[in-house]
C-alpha cells in the first residue's frame, strides 16, 4: 500500500483542449456519437508521506495552480501499489476511491463529490462517465503530471468501458484520439451516477 | 438572448454623495471617481444608463484616455519628420520603408504594456499582449513580421534568508516567456529581439511590454477609421472573431488601478483568454477580406478590439471618420445570458470591427463564415453585422428595442484631461570626488568574472531559445547574433528592418532623464550595429501612480529625455529633422497596494532600415588578426551601472553625462563603416561596460568557437583607472575589421568625427588580455567569462542540469564537408499542394521554397473538398500549430478527412513531405512509419532536456541514417544544419528497442549529430537520436526541423560551428552566393523529383 497525494485542477474559463478534441471526437471517431461531453483536469500525483505539505507549498508558490484561472482540489489517498510505467503502460483500472478524500480546495465548499464539482459537474441522467488519467511514460520527476478526462458518454447499452477505452486511446485515424499509447500510459474507470 | 439586467437602468448620480457614489461605482466593477461620474451626467444632461457608465469607465480609463500623460507626449514627442506615413494617431505608426519594385512600402510600429495581467495571470496575460498588439498592425493592413519583448521581473533569487518569495517571481519570468511563446510561435510571428531585467522594484509588479513590427504596402494601408465613402453610400458594422463573453471585463480600468495581489482572484475577470489558435485563422481569413475589398475597389474600416470591447470599436471607428452609428447589441454572437454592459464593453480577445459598404457585407460575411468556417474552428465565433453607420453623430447602442446608450459620439471618444502636480523626490548627495582605486589584475578578473554572472548581463539565450526567430523565412539575424535583429521581409529584395529595444531601470531609479534619453541612444546604436539607420521609435512608458506628485515627476522627465535625444541624434540622413516617435503606450499605476512603486522604466524599441542585409553582420569576432577599435568617450562615472549593481566598490556615483552631439557623430561614422562592408563585428557599449562588451564579442552564443583579444587602453582620457575604462557605461561600440580595412576604417572614424582608438587585435587564443596603458593589465579567460555569462540563468531557472546540459565549443571549425548531390533534371513542373490545416503557420514560405526549388506550389485550405486533393503530384504538410497543439501536437489534424487522401496517397508512391507540425499530424495519423497501414505506431513526445521544459529554437545538424529507405535522403553524404523550433519532437515509443527494429527496416530517415566540439546534439531526447522518419515506400518523409528555413545560404547564421556556417561567413557580402543553395534546400528539391 502506498500513500499517495493528489492535485487535481481545473479550469475556471473554456478548457480549450476539452473544448477541441470534444467537436473532432464526436465527428470524425468511431463511437464518437455516444459522447456527450469532455471534461479535463490536470493532475499532480505525490507518492509517499509528506505529500499534503508539498502540495500546500506549491499551492502556496502558485506552481501548478493560479487562483485566477484555476479551480483545486486536494485529495489524499491510499493505493494497492504505485503507478509505475509498467504498471500503466497498455492500460489499467482506476482504483474505485480515487483520487481519495478531499483535503482543500478554493471551491466555496469541501465536498465528497470535489472530484465531480471539479470535472463540470453531475453526470446526467441516462449516461455514464468514464475517467482516464493519462500519465506521460519516462517521467523522472518528483510530482508526477499527467490528465484526468472525463468522457460523458450516452452507451446505449454498449460497454462504457470498451467505448471510453476506443475512444480516449488513439490506434488510428479514426479511433481514439486523447492517448498516445507509445508516450502515455493508462488508468481508466467508469464512474456510474 | 440575455437576461434582463439592469444595464439599461439609470443612475441617480445625484441621489448620492461621493462615498455612496463610489461604493455604487466599486459594487458595478467601475474605478470612475466620483467626480468624473459626475462629469459624465453633466455632459449628458442626464443620468446616465449603467452601460453608459461602463463605457465612459473604459474610454476615461488612463489605459485608454492618458488623461495624465497627454500634455507631456504632446510637448515632448516629436513626430515631424518627412518619413513619417502615419504617427501616433491610429492603433499603429508606420514609417517610410521605401519603393521596391514599383511598390512604396511602409514599416508599421505598435508598442503596448500587459504589465498587471500578466502579474496576476502570467500565461495569459503575456499572451494576450502578443494578441493585442498584433492585431493593431493586422488592422493597419499589413503582416506582423517580428516581435520584440521586453520584459522586467522580479529579482530571482532569495534576497534574504527569509525570502520565499523567489521561487513564485521565478515562476511567474517562466510563465510569462510561456504565455509569449505559446501565443506568438503558434501565431506564426518571428521573434527578434526584446530585454530582459531583475530587480527588487518588480517583485510584486512585473513589466511585460510588446512591442510589433509589420509591413505595409502603403497603397494598400487600411484605417481604423469609417470613410468618407460612407457619407454617399451605407455602410454596415460587422464584428468578427470569438462570441463575447465575459473575459477581460474592465481590463483597462483594471490596467488603470494599483495591483493589489490580496485582491488576485478578484481581478480574474480582468485578465483576457488568449487564442492564437483562432487568431491565425483570423490572419488568413483577414487577407481574403481585404484582398476582396481591393478587388472590389471599396475602402474599408478596419479596427481591433482591445479596452472597451464593441463599444470602443464602435464609437471610435465612426467618431474618428465623422460619423454616428446604431448598433444592436442583440445581433452580437455572444455566450448566454450575457448582461448588456459587458456585451458591450467586456474586452474578449481575439475580435475585430469593420466598416464595410452594405453591398459588399455578405462577400465578407462569407469569407470569414464559409470559406474559413469559423463557426466550425471556435464555438460561437463567426462574422454578424451588428449595426450601421449614421451620418448623425449620434452614438446609439440597444439591445433590440431597449435603448442602452445615447450620446453625441464625441464626448465619448474624446476623454478627458488632468493635470497632475510633479515634485522631484529628495536626493542624498554624494561627493563628487570618490573614485574608484588601481586593482590588481586577479582582483578586476574576478570583478569582471561576476559582472558576466550578474542577472543583468547574463546570456539570455535559455530565456529566448524558447521563441521562434525564424518563422516566415525571412530572418537574416536571430536573438543574440547582434545587437538588433534583422529580417528582409520583402521578397526578392536585400532591403531589410533591424529591430531593437531598451531601456535601463537602474537609469530610471537614479535619474529618469538620463533614462529616457539613453533609452533612444542604446536603441539607435543597436540599429547601427546592423547597418540600419535609426528610423522611428516607438516608446512604452511603465511608471507608478500618477497621482504621487514623485511618480508623475519621474514621467515627465523621462518623456522629457526621450524626446530630447530624438530631437538631438535626429535622422542621420536628414539634418534638421528629429528622430520621429510615431506610436507608444503609457502604462502607470504599476505599484503595489503596499505602495511599492516598479523602477522608472522607459522603454524605447527603434526600427532601422538596412539598404542591404548583407552587410548586416553578427556581433561576434571572426578572425584571428582582426583589429579592434573602441569608439566613443568613456566617463569616470559608475552611477546606475551594472558594477555597482553587482555589489562592488562604488566609484563616482553620478551618472554619465549625456553628450549628443558626439553619439550623433558616432552613429554617423559607425553606420558608414557597416554599410562599407569594412568591419567583420560590431557591438555596442552598454550595460557592464567596455569589459562586457568586449567578453560578449568573444563568447558568441552556445556551441560557438571562441577567440581572444589581445588589446591595450589608450593612455587618454587619463585621469579613468584601468577598472572605470572597462566598466563604465558611458557607451560606444567596439568593433572589428581585417587588417587590409584598417587604414579605410580610421579615414571613415576621423570623418564621422567620432571620438575612437585603435585597441589591439583578435587572437587565435581565447583570453582577453587588456594592458591599461600604465594602469596595470588584466587577463581572463575567455571560457571562464563564458562560464559565467552562459551559466547564469540556467542555473537560476533549471538548476544544475540545465548548465550541464550546455554544449560543448569547437577549438577549431570543420573543413568542408557539405556533399549533396546536385539536382536532377526535370521534365515538368509537379504540382505540389501545401496542406493549409488549420493553425499551421509555415504555409507561406513552404510554398516559396516549393517554388524556389522548381515545383509548382498552390496553398490547399482544408475547407475545401478532399476530392480535389488527390489530384496534386505531391505533398507538402508544413510547420505550425494545427489546433494549437491541442490534447497532443497533430492529434487532431490528424483526424480530417483530407489525411484519408495523403494516407491514399503515400501507399500509391507519390512524395509527401511533413515538416515539424506536418511531421506530427503525419506521425499521429500512422502515415509513416506506416508498417502496418493506418495504425498510430510511434509518438511525439514533449521535449526532454536537462533543466528545460517547452518549446526549443536552435539550429541542429542532421545526418542520413545508413540504410534508410528514405528517398528523399539518398545521395546526401555528410551532415547539414538545418534550424528546429518546436515543444513536441521526442520521437518515442513504449519499447524503446521498437526503434532498433525500425532501424533495421530503414525506416529512419535522418537523425541529430554533434556539432564540431561536441556541441548539440541530440535536442529533445528522441529515441535513436531520430529526426525524421520515413515510410515502408520511402517516399514520405516526416521531419521535425525545418528545411524550408534553411534554403539559402543567406539563412545560415554565420558563427555556426559547421563548414555551411564557415561557408556563409564567407559570403557575407556576395549577394549571389547568399542567395545560392542552403543546406535544407535538398530535401525541398527532392520533393520534387520524386514526383
Amino acid at each position: 500500500m502506498v500513500n499517495q497525494t493528489t492535485l487535481l485542477v481545473s479550469h475556471k474559463g473554456v478548457d480549450l483542449h476539452a473544448a477541441t478534441a470534444v467537436r473532432v471526437m464526436q465527428r470524425r471517431l468511431e463511437g464518437g456519437e455516444a459522447l456527450r461531453s469532455l471534461a479535463r483536469c490536470e493532475v499532480h500525483l505525490l507518492d509517499g508521506d509528506g505529500g499534503g505539505r508539498c502540495i500546500a507549498d506549491l499551492l502556496r508558490i502558485g506552481r501548478y495552480f493560479n487562483p485566477n484561472k484555476h479551480h483545486y482540489g486536494h485529495f489524499a489517498g491510499v493505493l494497492p501499489e504505485p503507478w509505475t510505467d509498467e504498471m500503466v503502460t497498455g492500460g489499467a483500472e482506476l482504483p474505485a476511491g480515487w483520487p481519495g478524500e478531499p483535503v482543500a480546495t478554493d471551491l466555496p465548499t469541501l465536498e465528497p463529490t470535489l472530484a465531480t464539482a471539479l470535472l463540470g459537474g453531475p453526470v446526467p441522467d441516462g449516461c455514464v462517465a468514464v475517467d482516464v488519467v493519462a500519465l506521460p511514460l519516462g517521467e523522472v520527476e518528483p510530482v508526477r503530471s499527467g490528465v484526468l478526462w472525463r468522457l460523458v458518454l450516452d452507451a446505449d447499452g454498449r460497454d462504457p468501458a470498451r467505448l471510453g477505452e476506443r475512444l480516449a486511446v488513439a490506434r488510428g485515424g479514426s479511433q481514439g484520439l486523447l492517448i498516445n499509447p507509445h508516450l502515455h500510459g493508462w488508468l481508466l474507470r467508469v464512474r456510474r451516477p | 438572448m440575455a437576461l434582463k439586467d439592469e444595464s439599461s437602468n439609470p443612475i441617480g448620480v445625484g441621489r448620492y454623495d461621493d462615498d455612496g457614489l463610489r461604493r455604487y461605482l466599486r459594487q458595478h466593477g467601475l474605478t470612475l471617481a466620483p467626480s468624473e461620474a459626475r462629469r459624465v451626467a453633466d455632459l449628458l444632461g442626464r443620468d446616465p444608463s449603467l452601460t453608459e457608465m461602463t463605457l465612459f469607465d473604459t474610454m476615461w480609463s488612463e489605459h485608454c484616455s492618458y488623461k495624465s500623460s497627454r500634455p507631456y507626449l504632446k510637448k515632448h514627442l516629436p513626430n515631424n519628420a518627412s518619413n513619417v506615413v502615419i504617427g501616433p494617431v491610429e492603433d499603429a505608426g508606420v514609417v517610410d520603408f521605401g519603393e521596391i519594385d514599383g511598390r512604396r512600402w511602409g514599416i508599421i510600429m505598435a508598442h503596448e504594456s500587459h504589465n498587471h495581467p500578466s502579474q496576476v495571470m502570467p500565461v495569459e496575460g503575456a499572451a494576450t499582449g502578443i494578441g493585442g498588439i498584433v492585431r493593431d498592425v493586422y488592422c493597419m493592413g499589413g503582416e506582423v513580421i517580428a516581435t520584440l519583448d521586453p520584459l522586467r521581473f522580479g529579482w530571482p533569487a532569495p534576497e534574504s534568508p527569509d525570502d520565499r518569495g523567489a521561487d513564485h517571481r521565478r515562476d511567474i519570468a517562466r510563465e510569462v516567456v510561456t504565455g509569449i511563446w505559446e501565443y506568438a510561435n503558434a501565431l506564426g510571428v518571428p521573434n527578434l529581439g526584446g530585454d530582459v531585467y531583475f530587480h527588487h522594484s518588480f517583485n510584486e509588479n512585473c513589466l511585460v511590454n510588446v512591442v510589433a513590427i509589420g509591413l505595409v504596402d502603403q497603397a494598400h494601408i487600411t484605417h481604423s477609421w469609417v470613410p468618407e465613402a460612407a457619407a454617399r453610400e451605407p455602410y454596415d458594422l460587422i464584428l468578427v472573431g470569438k462570441p463575447t463573453d465575459w473575459s477581460g471585463m474592465g481590463g483597462a480600468a483594471f490596467a488603470s488601478a494599483t495591483l493589489d495581489a490580496a485582491a488576485a482572484t478578484e481581478n480574474k475577470g480582468s485578465v483576457q483568454t488568449p487564442d492564437p489558435f483562432l487568431k491565425r485563422i483570423l490572419t488568413v481569413a483577414n487577407r481574403a477580406v481585404l484582398a476582396r475589398c481591393r478587388e472590389a475597389g471599396v475602402t474599408i474600416g478596419f479596427k481591433d478590439l482591445g479596452a472597451g470591447g464593441v463599444a470602443c470599436v464602435t464609437s471610435e471607428l465612426c467618431d474618428a471618420g465623422g460619423f454616428g452609428c446604431n448598433v444592436d447589441l442583440a445581433l452580437v454572437h455572444q455566450i448566454a445570458d450575457l448582461p448588456a454592459r459587458v456585451c458591450a464593453c467586456s474586452e474578449t480577445q481575439e475580435r475585430y470591427g469593420l466598416a464595410v459598404p452594405r453591398r459588399l457585407v455578405d462577400a465578407v460575411l462569407k469569407i470569414y463564415n464559409e470559406d474559413f468556417a469559423l463557426p466550425d474552428v471556435y464555438d460561437g465565433a463567426c462574422a454578424r453585422r451588428i449595426g450601421e453607420v449614421t451620418t448623425e453623430r449620434r452614438y446609439v447602442l440597444r439591445r433590440g428595442d431597449e435603448i442602452l446608450a445615447d450620446a453625441p459620439i464625441d464626448t465619448i471618444t474624446e476623454g478627458i484631461r488632468y493635470d497632475r502636480p510633479l515634485a522631484a523626490p529628495a536626493r542624498t548627495e554624494v561627493p563628487a570626488d570618490q573614485r574608484l582605486p588601481e586593482a590588481d589584475s586577479d582582483r578586476i578578473a574576478d570583478e569582471w568574472v561576476a559582472v558576466m554572472a550578474h542577472p543583468n548581463v547574463a546570456s539570455r539565450e535559455y530565456l529566448y531559445r524558447h521563441y521562434d526567430p525564424e518563422v516566415q523565412a525571412s530572418t537574416i539575424l536571430r536573438p543574440g547574433e547582434a545587437d538588433a535583429g534583422v529580417v528582409a521581409p520583402v521578397p526578392g529584395s536585400r532591403r531589410a528592418v533591424a529591430m531593437t529595444c531598451d531601456g535601463n531601470p537602474l537609469l530610471g531609479l537614479a535619474d529618469p532623464y538620463t533614462a529616457g534619453a539613453r533609452a533612444v541612444i542604446e536603441a539607435c546604436r543597436n540599429v547601427v550595429c546592423v547597418g540600419g539607420e535609426p528610423a522611428a521609435i516607438t516608446d512604452c512608458l511603465n511608471f507608478g501612480n500618477p497621482e504621487v506628485p514623485e511618480a508623475m515627476w519621474t514621467f515627465a522627465e523621462a518623456v522629457r529625455g526621450v524626446g530630447d535625444a530624438c530631437r538631438a541624434l535626429g535622422r542621420l540622413s536628414a539634418p534638421g529633422e528629429p528622430l520621429p516617435v510615431i506610436s507608444g503606450n503609457v502604462s502607470f499605476y504599476n505599484q503595489s497596494a503596499s505602495g511599492r512603486s516598479v523602477a522608472p522604466s522607459p522603454v524605447v524599441a527603434c526600427v532601422g532600415v538596412v539598404d542591404d542585409y548583407r552587410r548586416s553582420r553578427s556581433q561576434h569576432l571572426k578572425e584571428a588578426g582582426d583589429r579592434v577599435y573602441v569608439v566613443g568617450r568613456p566617463a569616470p562615472e559608475l552611477g546606475a551601472s551594472l558594477y555597482l549593481d553587482a555589489g562592488f566598490q562604488a566609484g563616482r556615483p553620478a551618472v554619465p553625462e549625456l553628450a549628443f552631439d558626439a553619439v550623433r557623430a558616432e552613429l554617423g561614422a559607425v553606420l558608414s563603416l557597416v554599410r562599407a562592408g569594412i568591419v567583420n563585428a560590431v557591438h555596442d557599449i552598454s550595460d557592464g561596460g567596455l569589459a562586457v562588451a568586449l567578453a560578449e564579442m568573444a563568447v558568441g552564443l552556445e556551441g560557438q568557437q571562441r577567440l581572444g583579444l589581445d588589446l591595450t587602453l589608450p593612455a587618454a582620457p587619463a585621469e579613468l583607472s584601468l577598472r572605470e575604462w572597462l566598466f563604465n557605461e558611458a557607451g560606444g561600440f567596439v568593433l572589428t575589421c581585417p587588417e587590409r580595412s584598417a587604414g579605410e576604417v580610421e579615414k571613415l572614424l576621423s570623418f564621422g568625427g567620432a571620438v575612437w582608438w585603435p585597441l589591439g587585435k583578435v587572437t587565435a587564443d581565447p583570453q582577453i588580455r587588456v594592458r591599461g596603458g600604465g594602469r596595470g593589465d588584466v587577463a581572463v579567460g575567455v571560457g571562464r567569462l563564458a562560464d559565467a555569462w552562459q551559466q547564469s540563468l540556467p542555473r537560476l531557472f533549471g538548476g544544475e542540469a540545465a548548465v550541464a546540459a550546455l554544449p560543448g565549443t569547437p577549438a577549431t571549425l570543420p573543413a568542408d564537408e557539405r556533399r549533396q548531390p546536385g539536382p536532377a533534371v526535370l521534365s515538368r513542373q509537379p504540382r505540389i499542394a501545401v496542406l493549409q490545416l488549420p493553425g499551421v503557420n509555415c504555409e507561406t514560405e513552404s510554398a516559396a521554397a516549393v517554388v524556389r526549388v522548381g515545383g509548382q506550389a498552390e496553398i490547399f485550405r482544408w475547407t475545401r473538398p478532399a476530392a480535389e486533393l488527390a489530384a496534386f503530384d505531391g505533398f507538402l504538410v508544413p510547420g505550425g500549430f494545427s489546433y494549437q497543439d491541442r490534447v497532443r501536437a497533430g492529434a487532431v489534424a490528424a483526424r480530417d478527412p483530407l489525411l484519408e487522401v495523403l494516407r491514399e496517397a503515400a501507399a500509391g508512391g507519390k512524395p509527401i513531405l511533413g515538416i515539424c507540425n506536418g511531421c506530427q499530424v503525419l506521425v499521429e495519423s500512422g502515415i509513416v512509419p506506416g508498417i502496418e497501414p493506418g495504425a498510430i505506431e510511434v509518438g511525439l513526445a514533449a521535449n526532454r532536456a536537462p533543466g528545460r521544459r517547452g518549446y526549443y529554437s536552435r539550429w541542429v545538424n542532421l545526418e542520413p541514417v545508413p540504410g534508410s529507405r528514405c528517398a528523399f535522403v539518398q545521395g546526401i553524404d555528410g551532415s547539414f544544419p538545418v534550424p528546429m523550433a518546436h515543444a513536441e519532437g521526442q520521437f518515442t515509443h513504449e519499447d524503446p528497442t521498437f526503434f532498433l527494429r525500425l532501424q533495421e527496416q530503414g525506416l529512419l530517415a535522418l537523425r541529430y549529430g554533434a556539432f564540431a566540439g561536441g556541441s548539440g546534439g541530440n535536442p529533445n531526447g528522441s529515441l535513436l537520436d531520430t529526426a525524421g522518419l520515413t515510410n515502408p515506400g520511402g517516399n514520405v518523409l516526416a521531419l521535425m526541423p525545418h528545411p524550408e528555413r534553411a534554403l539559402l545560404l543567406r539563412m545560415v547564421p554565420e558563427d555556426l560551428p559547421h563548414s555551411w556556417g564557415s561557408l556563409r561567413r564567407r559570403a557575407a557580402a556576395d549577394a549571389e552566393r547568399l542567395e545560392a543553395a542552403g543546406p535544407g534546400w535538398w530535401l525541398l528539391r527532392r520533393l520534387i523529383e520524386l514526383c
